[in-house]
């Protein structure tokens, strides 16, 4: 079976090095979104098996994002896993995501070589 | 009976010098009036004289060295006149003074010029005057007939010497009232023209004084403060602060100074951060303290804006680096295409050095945030022996590739201390010895618990630290030996970042380099005080 999964980051390069890094290393199906309305979208269309969220982006942050999916009206939406990316977030920031329900946080810069047994491990999948 | 004496066969005898002529001539030196012009004080009292008397010469003479001052003169011209020649010089030898009846039938001054020619003294009565209990000169009268001076005229004259004294003490007191008024002038300038403000206040804190620059800063008059409480200077948080200063500097030595940053209360209720430097004047009314204080909102801004900068940059710095990094090590991995053995190499030099500059980052981010203390540390009671263990497991995969045997004999100790950072304390003093081990070495984490503090102490068999080195290597960027490469692969930080965490526990840090080689690096902790592992307090 081969996971799907979507990638949320403002930084197009962090965005491909991570989809490379999950899909040709990982064997991931990986779609990207380059901002938190563009993910409710890429989520409306179709919900993956996980979403890895950036915290840190310019108009609706991680934070918004991911409460935004929580209440959303679609229960498969509203549940589907979350893992955080963050580069040194105030303690506050993690504090109010853990608060949302995620899977786990992934701390960046990431190792793309290992990011993918991160993730499954996070999720339970390995 | 007394006879003419023939003044041309007289040799006059050398008047004498006082016994105290040293501090004679001292005190008048310091009464400052030779070659100064008369005075209405001094000519008033000549004049007298010249009345009551019914003389035609009357003087207030200053005996100098080698001349006479006559700073006040009734008949006379004033000015100087030789010493050797004069009367006074005389009558300054007897606390009494002197008197002549008829000066050409005296041996000493029957050829005086002032007796042979004009003009032409006969009689002459002299009394002392004093200054800071010398002699400096006299008040004399001078006939120019012989004359019989009666006693009621002698007392006379020597209360007119005592008048003379008083105006002589008087412009003593009237110098020193003027020096200090100018003293208090310049004092009052310096105040005015003072960019810091100046408070002084008593000890029950009343504002005794407020300078101009404390009226700008603070945005209140003067004269709305003095007489006020010094606490009302401060903004609320700050009342009890200086309340506790004032008490707390009863006990203190004179000269030690109180230094805090607070908020000034200006008016309309705005604050203003203020560093202020409170130290004690001595003050005839009782104690009087002064407190200096200077504006810091410019400092504060930059420090801020300092702050914003390394995160700012070091957020900024990431991003590219994150990409950079997880590219380059994909591009190493192989799976993306082969590569050939040259661009390889290429691939793998470009990789260490992002990974190096993502943990210089990441160290300078460290070192800002544990100096402007912005490093939460989460405390919790561990074992210092688990603390070591887990840095240890870090860096086998370093020991190993570097040949290096690593040996770990812990204390078991309770500390209370951040884990996370303890351990990066010890990675980076084990990192440290690893890069210098010779291969074959062995580096060792060994310790000791005391009731009270836990040691613990990371020892390396390598060339060891210049003794000049060995308390300059914990400033950030030093390198004991900047040609050596093995050095180049560190942030220069590891050491710095190593003495804040350790420092922001209440513990020490420091470095040795005993003969024979090898460098042993000692951190001591305190213990927690009984609490079980793992509970945090």
């Amino acid at each position: 079976v081969t996971r799907r999964l979507l990638v949320v980051d403002d930084e197009p390069d962090i965005r491909e090095v991570a989809a490379t890094a999950l899909g040709l290393l990982g064997g991931y199906e990986v779609r990207t979104a380059g901002s938190g309305a563009d993910a409710l979208d890429a989520l409306r269309d179709e919900v993956p098996d996980a979403v890895l969220l950036d915290v840190q982006m310019p108009g609706m942050d991680g934070p918004t994002t991911l409460a935004a999916i929580r209440g959303d009206a679609d229960a498969a939406m509203a549940g589907v896993p979350v893992i955080v990316f963050t580069a040194n977030a105030p303690a506050r920031t993690r504090e109010q995501v853990e608060s949302l329900g995620v899977a786990g946080i992934v701390a960046k810069p990431f190792d793309p070589v290992t990011l993918g047994d991160e993730v499954a491990r996070l999720l339970g999948w390995a | 009976v007394p006879t003419d004496v023939d003044a041309a066969a007289v040799v006059p005898p050398v008047p004498p010098l006082p016994p105290d002529e040293d501090e004679r001539l001292a005190a008048v030196r310091a009464l400052a009036l030779v070659g100064t012009p008369p005075e209405e004080r001094f000519d008033r009292i000549t004049r007298l004289a010249a009345q009551v008397f019914d003389v035609p010469i009357v003087l207030v003479n200053l005996v100098d060295a080698d001349e006479l001052w006559m700073k006040s003169c009734v008949g006379l011209g004033g000015g100087p006149h030789p010493r050797e020649d004069s009367f006074c010089t005389w009558a300054i030898l007897d606390a009494a003074g002197m008197v002549v009846h008829d000066a050409t039938r005296d041996r000493r001054f029957a050829a005086n010029p002032a007796v042979t020619g004009p003009p032409h003294v006969r009689a002459y009565a002299g009394h002392p005057v004093g200054y800071r209990g010398r002699r400096v000169g006299t008040l004399c009268v001078v006939d120019t007939r012989p004359r019989d001076w009666r006693r009621h005229e002698l007392r006379l004259l020597a209360d007119l010497s005592g008048w003379v004294e008083r105006e002589l003490a008087a412009a003593d007191l009237e110098r020193a009232t003027a020096e200090l008024a100018a003293s208090e002038r310049r004092l009052h300038a310096l105040l005015r023209s003072l960019p810091d403000a100046v408070v002084c206040f008593d000890r029950a804190g009343t504002v005794l004084t407020f300078n101009p620059a404390a009226e700008s800063l603070f945005r209140r008059r003067a004269a709305e403060v003095v007489g006020g409480p010094i606490a009302d200077l401060v903004t609320a948080p700050y009342r009890d602060t200086v309340a506790a200063g004032l008490a707390w500097r009863a006990g203190l030595d004179e000269g030690v100074m109180y230094q805090a940053e607070v908020d000034a209360a200006c008016a309309e209720g705005a604050a203003v951060p203020i560093d202020v430097l409170v130290g004690e004047l001595e003050g005839r009314e009782g104690e009087v303290f002064v407190a200096v204080a200077r504006d810091i909102t410019a400092r504060r801004e930059v420090e801020r804006m300092k702050d914003d900068f390394v995160a700012v940059v070091s957020h900024e710095l990431r991003t590219p680096l994150t990409s950079i990094r997880a590219s380059l090590a994909l591009l190493a991995t192989g799976r993306l295409g082969d590569l050939d053995p040259a661009a390889e190499r290429m691939v793998r030099i470009a990789a260490t050095n992002s990974e190096r500059l993502v943990r210089l980052v990441n160290d300078v981010l460290d070192l800002d945030r544990l100096r402007t203390g912005r490093m939460p540390l989460a405390m919790t009671t561990v074992d210092v022996a688990g603390v070591c263990r887990t840095a240890v497991d870090g860096v086998a995969g370093r020991a190993a590739e570097a040949g290096v045997a690593l040996c770990l004999e812990p204390p078991s100790a309770p500390v209370l201390a951040d884990p996370d950072r303890m351990v990066q304390v010890l990675t980076n003093l084990l990192g440290n010895a690893i890069t210098f081990s010779p291969p074959g070495g062995t580096v060792a984490v060994a310790g000791s618990a005391s009731g009270e503090e836990v040691e613990l102490c990371v020892a390396d068999e390598g060339r060891g630290i210049p003794e000049a080195d060995l308390r300059t290597i914990f400033a950030p960027f030093v390198q004991v030996d900047a040609s050596d490469a093995r050095e180049k692969a560190g942030t220069g930080l590891g050491l710095a970042i190593a003495r804040e965490i350790v420092e922001a526990h209440g513990g020490h840090i420091w470095a040795e380099s005993p003969e024979g080689g090898g460098a042993r690096f000692h951190v001591t902790l305190p213990t927690a005080d009984g609490g079980p592992a793992g509970e945090a307090p």
